[in-house]
């Protein structure tokens, strides 16, 4: 099956993308540029940087423009999608869609309408396990925003290894904060995994950080060649 | 049908092909719910199955929105003669529904929408209007042998045995379901 991967360059979609070319055809990776920070939909973060994701990984990428007003950006979607299909003949689309119930249901309905098969191989998976999955798989990911209390300065730029994980942990029990960023806790970028023919180096990047929020501005970044690996 | 005693469950996958990209969405978050609930369970899929007769309790999974094709398998005839008890869920549903006589006619539903329980059951408990998240393409017309416990067929029971089918998903939003299944005597 030749599916199209919703992709920000963010772990969700990132290790999702993983397991679509493990069993299927993974031939493009969508991504939605939003104008709108808040996005209900889309991530936000260093969006930009998919596109040196996706060389990465070594997977064609359609971006696509939308403005981000609610529901509006649906209609951007579905125009993204459609565009994907003319483009590289999909059958279907794949999701990073862990427990998000607004997301999941409307992309179900985009590719209901239009006769696709739609795929969230994350839904429902134990945070906490799908985070030590990734490490375990290779993944190297790091936080590149927090806008929940108590995710501080500290957590940008950082990358997610056990000791974060033990801490996102405590802060699960302590504060209900979602591990994995379910609730727009904290957003990634992924530097290197197992499906990256080259791996991402970030040479200048900025902390901003004030009240509960922060980013981690990535100014400049470059693809390094992984040995044993063709590009 | 003569069965055995082993106290597991099966959860049978019935996606498009054994250990498919949709058996992460449909098979996994089952499984998962009821091993959480103390369930020692196997993890098939209906091609693979040689003996359900082995299992104390079968869940039968979703499938994505475009992949009905285990609908009319002969393969899954065997749920005629189960006696024991049989949980499917959505296309799982759509399963039992169909090898006891029914129709399942195209109607796609996807989201949060409220249930209407409409009679008591060990399973769901009693009438009322709970929240659940629905993702299949067809709606149900039960054979006499069923008894529709919730508005628009989205939950039926057999008449006389312990096998329930729910059109929405339990594994999201509602567990409790899956764990009740597991330790109760339903």
């Amino acid at each position: 099956m030749k599916l199209g991967v919703l992709f920000s360059g963010g772990k969700d979609s990132v290790f999702a993308c993983c397991r679509a070319m493990e069993k299927e055809d993974v031939r493009c990776l969508i991504t939605i540029i939003s104008e709108n920070e808040d996005s209900y939909m889309f991530h936000t973060q260093n969006i930009g940087l998919a596109e040196l994701v996706a060389s990465a990984i070594g997977i064609d990428m359609l971006k696509w423009r939308t403005q981000g007003v609610e529901e509006m950006e649906l209609e951007d979607m579905r125009d993204a999608i459609i565009e994907a299909r003319r483009l590289y003949a999909i059958d279907g689309i794949v999701t990073g869609a862990i427990e998000s119930v607004y997301q999941s249901s409307r992309i179900q309905r985009i590719c209901s309408e239009l006769d696709l098969w739609c795929f969230n191989p994350l839904w429902q998976i134990d945070q906490l396990d799908y985070l030590r999955m990734l490490i375990a798989r290779g993944f190297r990911v790091i936080v590149t925003g927090v806008f929940a209390y108590p995710l501080d300065e500290s957590f940008l730029g950082a990358e997610i290894d056990d000791g974060m994980i033990a801490k996102l942990e405590g802060l699960q029990r302590r504060y209900g904060i979602s591990p994995s960023g379910e609730g727009g806790e904290l957003e990634t970028l992924v530097l290197d995994g197992p499906i990256f023919r080259r791996r991402l180096e970030v040479l200048r990047a900025a902390r901003l950080f004030s009240g509960n929020r922060g980013r981690y501005v990535i100014e400049s970044a470059r693809l390094v060649d992984k040995p044993g690996h063709p590009n | 049908m003569h069965c055995g005693d082993d106290n597991v469950i099966l959860v049978l996958d019935l996606c498009y092909r054994p250990e498919s990209l949709s058996s992460y969405e449909f098979v996994d978050p089952v499984a998962n719910a009821l091993r959480r609930a103390g369930a020692e369970i196997d993890v098939l899929h209906y091609r693979e199955l040689e003996d359900p007769c082995i299992y104390e309790k079968v869940v039968l999974c979703g499938t994505a929105l475009k992949d009905s094709r285990c609908l009319d398998d002969e393969r899954l005839s065997w749920i005629r003669e189960w006696r024991r008890p049989m949980l499917g869920i959505a296309t799982g549903a759509a399963v039992i529904c169909s090898v006891l006589g029914g129709s399942v006619l195209p109607g796609v539903h996807i989201g949060m929408e409220d249930v209407r329980i409409t009679v008591e059951t060990r399973l769901l408990g009693e009438p009322r209007a709970m929240p659940a998240f629905h993702l299949h393409s067809f709606r149900l017309v039960p054979p006499s042998e069923l008894i529709e416990v919730a508005e628009k067929c989205e939950a039926f029971v057999c008449r006389d045995r312990p096998v329930y089918g729910l059109l929405f998903n339990p594994e999201v939003r509602n567990r409790w379901i899956l764990e009740r299944f597991v330790k109760c005597e339903v």
